[in-house]
């Protein structure tokens, strides 16, 4: 981490609000993206996004500043994207997208449609997309899956594998 | 269009390139002020900074201990009451004794609420610089419950990812080497990207994997390979 990093992330723990903008300005949208990959909905992922920015600075006082801090703060997103689900089991809304939306990366450039890929995710169950993002989106291994969801790595292998099972069927009927 | 008549590791790669393409959204333009008004307000979201599943069982743990302790001193009140009980007896004895040779004031063991309380990071994540094309990582001591895993990826940095226990464990680095002591359980990640020449893992001195002109050799005495990645076991 930077010296700079670290100004900026000891600027923000005591509450400067130009330091917590400036660390929404490197982070916000790799917050945004992991919060949208678990819960497959702009609106909760928009809020998840508020949450985790309003609660930093708080959140910050236990941060050790061991390892990367972007690494940290996907792991309290996560976390908070878990809060969320559970809270939300009530009203379980299915949040598919509605058009083709705009991405950084540009039009679609490979066969399989964007809208129908983000329509499949969406249509997994929160348990088996929550292990597909985490391993084939955002790298994550089973053994730290198993660690983030409290589940054993068997079982994140498991749900792996029905997530793949159900977008395999999903895409190629 | 849809994936049929793709093969599977090919509709799989795809499916891992739409997934992540059809998913890398910006934040929403409004996002920021939303917050910075939040803030300024003194609104306070406590984040679940720590693994909320263990603070449950901890709690449920608590809660059994705790109904255990009643539960003992209740049956252990109900037996004192009685006049020929061995708790009875045993009570009288011991409060006979402290009261016969033990006069002094109880020690008072004052909290020092100085001392900073330790709190083990969730993560560490450490960036290897190879030198002359070498990277070495060197466990020493490490626990038989400590998950070892080494990524080989594309590109990128070669990096150490340690969760849980593994956390907090103590970390030197060197010129292309990094050692790893005291590890007592979690998960390490190495993450090496192919370019990286050569690679020597090393458990306690010993070679448990190697890479060397594009070539990998397990040596560790029990290993699983899944795709692009090896676990390797700690065994002594």
């Amino acid at each position: 981490m930077t010296a700079e990093s670290r100004d900026v992330i000891a600027a923000a723990r005591s509450g400067s609000l130009d330091a917590l903008g400036e660390l929404y300005r490197r982070h916000a949208d790799v917050v945004y993206a992991l919060a949208y990959r678990m819960l497959a909905s702009r609106e909760d992922a928009a809020d998840v996004l508020q949450d985790v920015f309003v609660g930093l600075p708080r959140a910050l006082q236990s941060y050790a500043e061991q390892g990367r801090f972007e690494s940290w703060l996907k792991q309290v997103t996560v976390r908070t994207c878990l809060m969320r689900q559970r809270s939300m089991r009530r009203k379980r809304e299915t949040p598919l997208e509605e058009a083709v939306l705009e991405t950084r990366a540009g039009p679609a450039s490979h066969p399989l449609d964007r809208l129908a890929v983000r329509r499949a995710l969406a249509a997994l169950p929160e348990t088996l997309r929550a292990v597909f993002a985490l391993r084939e989106i955002e790298g994550y291994t089973h053994a730290e899956i198993a660690v983030l969801l409290g589940i054993s790595e068997g079982n994140s292998a498991t749900r792996l594998a029905r997530a793949w099972s159900q977008l395999r069927k999903e895409l190629q009927s | 269009m849809r994936g049929e008549g793709m093969a599977g590791p090919v509709f799989e790669d795809r499916l891992r390139e739409a997934a992540t393409a059809a998913t890398m959204l910006a934040a929403p333009e409004d996002a920021w002020e939303r917050i910075a008004a939040r803030v300024r307000d003194g609104e306070v979201v406590l984040l679940p900074v720590e693994d909320t599943r263990r603070r449950t069982t901890v709690f449920t743990t608590r809660g059994l201990r705790v109904a255990g302790m009643l539960l003992l001193v209740g049956g252990a009140a109900a037996a004192a009451v009685l006049p020929a009980s061995p708790v009875r007896q045993w009570l009288a004895k011991v409060f006979n004794a402290n009261r016969a040779t033990d006069l002094r004031p109880p020690a008072v063991v004052v909290p020092d609420s100085t001392a900073p309380s330790p709190r083990p990071p969730l993560e560490t994540t450490l960036v290897l610089e190879p030198a002359n094309g070498e990277i070495v990582l060197a466990l020493e001591a490490p626990e038989q419950d400590v998950s070892l895993v080494v990524r080989f990826v594309e590109r990128g940095e070669p990096e150490l990812r340690a969760t849980g226990a593994a956390a907090s464990a103590q970390f030197r680095s060197a010129a292309g080497r990094l050692s790893v002591a005291s590890a007592t359980g979690g998960v390490l990640v190495l993450t090496i990207p192919r370019t990286t020449t050569r690679v020597r893992v090393e458990v306690d001195g010993k070679a448990y994997l190697t890479k060397e002109n594009g070539r990998i050799h397990v040596l560790a005495p029990a290993a699983d390979t899944a795709g692009s990645e090896i676990l390797l076991h700690i065994r002594r």
